[in-house]
């Protein structure tokens, strides 16, 4: 149970350096409902 | 070893400590009381009742690297139970007393009644220090005891029957180790005895008696 | 060995082995009802309880005293009088079974005592499912009776460098006593009973008038003692929390403790280097303004072109001037180099108001938004705002739009943070929760029915 937790944390606490380094945040995605960046999308104005 | 005839059978009769005085004559079961080089019979006694003690006369064993034989017995009673003080004697030529106690054991060696402050029996209850040498002693037990019945060779006459009162002590642990004393209040004044606790597969004895079931 | 020696006084003939002695089990009949008794720790036994009439017998000289009369009545006895079973590497038999209970709450508890004849006497306590080996001590804890109220400081036992903290006073009454005693006993006798606790050991020193004794209560489950006596049926569950029962949640909690700790510390350590790390570049801070009565393509706000040298986020901040009004953007983030463009939308609403309760307000006059998988590149912003008030008629607002490129994002660490402080809490609260149970039995019980559960006597 020890060993579940201590790999467990060490994954948790590198995803969240990964997703930070890469500009992403989790709690703004849940807020805006957006999981994904909305482009890169053709611009046709 | 010192050895004598039997005043009362003939058979012969060892004495093998220097301290011993008492012992009983394996063939006719008399008490004899050694004086100077003659042995003085003071009559039979009666044997001892068998018990499912695992220890007999004749039994050797090892304490602190010494080896020693058992020699005597003396089973003490008193108002709420009863023990066994077998009388050892150590290859060295030293002697010394196993107290056996509701399957405690303990080695103890008597040492002068001067280690001990003024001995007032009166004072001495459950809970109450005193000192013996170096070490500082709370009394754990306090009652009237008697001989109830003796068995080989002992180092003094023994009268079965006649109240004393006995003491036994403890070092909290810790300081000292498992040290444990006691002291007797016969009318020859006061004995006093230290030793340790000593846990009984310690001991290596060899010629213990063979217990049907166990 | 034996064989070397010349024959002593009393020994058997060196020449032969001694000879098995038989067990010398000592046979009578009950005074009080004429039952066959026997004894097996002969020379031992002074006290026998009758299992067939109830009356205990003094047993100490050749012929067997009546000391009280009893009366049998229907008790739950785990471990029948001769059953044998493995201890400290040594065959153990029962012997006895003494009930006692305590004087103050009446909660009962039973004790077997354990013979043989080279180890001596042991004991096994049972009350309400709950076990102890309780062996004697040789040498006495040294005790510190201090307490402390304020600091919580409990009277004290030390041992080999152990502290043993003081549980509860008692004083035990025996109630029953079946089989053999190697002291004294009968109904009634009351001793004075300390408890010190140490999981899963307890000191226990019981005193009478003549003596004082210690002894080590080490914590045994049921399914141990079932293991060692070879039980065919699994004994009753053990019930409650006992005072020398080990805490399965403390080991786990220590270990989860340091590891949270090693984990605050690399959240910490790693998000001040994401902080540092992170441009934060402010690309602009412009002052806007919503007028609904220009024509559609008036409202169109255009701003740029702003260069972009890294891969990263976005974030748009906004700060409206509302008044019961609420304002909305759709923002185009385009790159002029690869003709692709983000949708982003920021917005924010407020409305105040008085009433019967005082003022209120509701909402917030600053929003954000925040776009990821920026890559480098020349970027403008097409900006479509709306802005109305409660009845949704559009109102003019101004508002102020900034935007950041690279900002740093310490959420995820917090909510890793949090995730991984949840397990942990948990096994603390747990481990508490368990050690509430314990103490709620002891001297020490907070509540003011002083003993905690009152175990009532199963007979």
């Amino acid at each position: 149970m020890q060993k579940f937790y201590l790999y467990f944390g060490t994954l948790l606490i590198f995803l969240a350096a990964v997703a930070s380094s890469r500009g992403y945040s989790l709690w703004s995605s849940v807020t805006t409902g957006r999981f994904s960046p909305t482009g890169p999308r053709a611009y046709h104005k | 070893m010192a050895r004598f005839l039997c005043p009362a059978c003939g058979a012969e009769v060892p004495f093998r400590t220097a301290d011993g005085v008492t012992t009983t004559c394996g063939s006719c079961g008399n008490l004899l009381i050694r004086k100077d080089l003659t042995l003085e019979s003071l009559g039979k006694v009666a044997t001892l009742a068998d018990d499912l003690t695992p220890l007999q006369i004749g039994a050797v064993g090892k304490y602190r690297g010494s080896g020693f034989t058992v020699v005597g017995r003396s089973r003490v009673d008193w108002a709420e139970g009863t023990w066994n003080e077998w009388f050892v004697a150590f290859d060295s030529g030293e002697t010394g007393w196993l107290a056996e106690s509701q399957g405690n054991w303990a080695m103890l060696k008597e040492v002068p009644s001067s280690s001990a402050p003024k001995l007032d029996p009166k004072a001495l209850r459950p809970g109450t220090s005193i000192a013996i040498g170096k070490y500082t002693f709370e009394v754990e037990d306090a009652r009237e005891a008697w001989v109830a019945g003796i068995q080989g060779e002992l180092p003094k006459v023994v009268r079965p029957g006649k109240k004393y009162f006995s003491v036994d002590l403890t070092v909290p642990a810790g300081e000292g180790g498992v040290a444990t004393a006691s002291i007797g209040f016969p009318d020859t004044g006061p004995e006093v005895y230290v030793g340790e606790w000593v846990d009984f597969p310690e001991f290596h004895f060899a010629g213990l008696r063979v217990l049907d079931g166990w | 060995m034996a064989g070397d020696l010349p024959p002593e006084s009393g020994a058997p003939p060196a020449s032969a082995p001694p000879p098995a002695s038989k067990p010398s089990v000592r046979v009578f009949q009950c005074p009080g009802c004429g039952a066959t008794l026997n004894i097996k720790a002969v020379g031992q036994t002074i006290t026998v309880g009758c299992g067939s009439c109830g009356a205990t017998l003094d047993t100490s000289r050749e012929d067997v005293q009546l000391v009280e009369k009893g009366q049998v009545l229907k008790r739950r006895i785990d471990l029948p009088i001769g059953t044998r079973g493995q201890f400290e590497g040594s065959v153990f038999e029962i012997l006895g079974v003494m009930g006692r209970h305590d004087e103050a709450s009446g909660y009962a508890w039973k004790e077997y005592l354990l013979f043989n004849p080279y180890q001596g006497f042991r004991w096994l306590s049972e009350a309400g499912g709950q076990w102890s080996y309780v062996s004697p001590l040789k040498g006495v804890p040294k005790v510190d009776d201090s307490i402390s109220f304020k600091t919580g400081m409990k009277p004290r036992a030390e041992l080999g460098g152990r502290t043993f903290v003081h549980f509860q006073n008692s004083v035990g009454i025996v109630d029953f006593v079946i089989g053999e005693f190697y002291w004294r006993v009968r109904k009634g006798d009351k001793s004075k009973l300390a408890d010190y606790v140490d999981p899963p050991d307890l000191l226990s020193c019981e005193t009478n008038e003549s003596e004082r004794i210690w002894t080590r209560c080490t914590y045994l489950t049921p399914e141990a003692v079932g293991a060692a006596f070879r039980l065919p049926n699994p004994l009753p569950y053990a019930i409650g929390v006992a005072p020398n029962q080990p805490n399965p949640y403390l080991e786990r909690w220590r270990g989860l403790r340091d590891t949270w700790f090693l984990f605050t510390i690399a959240i910490l350590v790693l998000f001040v280097l994401h902080k540092i790390r992170s441009p934060h570049q402010e690309l602009f801070e412009e002052s806007l303004h919503y007028e609904p009565t220009a024509t559609a393509a008036e409202k169109v706000v255009r701003l740029g072109p702003y260069e972009i040298t890294g891969n990263g986020n976005f974030e748009l901040d906004l700060h409206a001037d509302l008044n019961n009004s609420y304002f909305d953007a759709d923002v185009d983030l385009v790159n002029d180099s690869t003709g692709e463009a983000h949708d982003m939308q920021v917005g924010a609403e407020y409305w105040s108001g008085y009433d019967s309760d005082g003022s209120w307000s509701e909402g917030s006059t600053s929003g954000d938004d925040l776009e990821t998988g920026i890559g480098p590149g020349t970027y403008h912003l097409v900006i479509t705002p709306s802005a109305a008030n409660g009845a949704n008629t559009p109102t003019p607002v101004s508002y102020r739009l900034k935007g950041v490129r690279g900002v740093s994002v310490g959420s995820n660490f917090f909510l890793a943070w949090l995730i991984l402080s949840v397990y942990p809490l948990f096994t603390f609260f747990r481990s508490s929760a368990f050690e509430s149970e314990r103490w709620s039995n002891s001297d020490y019980a907070p509540s003011d029915s002083g003993d905690g559960d009152d175990w009532s006597s199963d007979d």
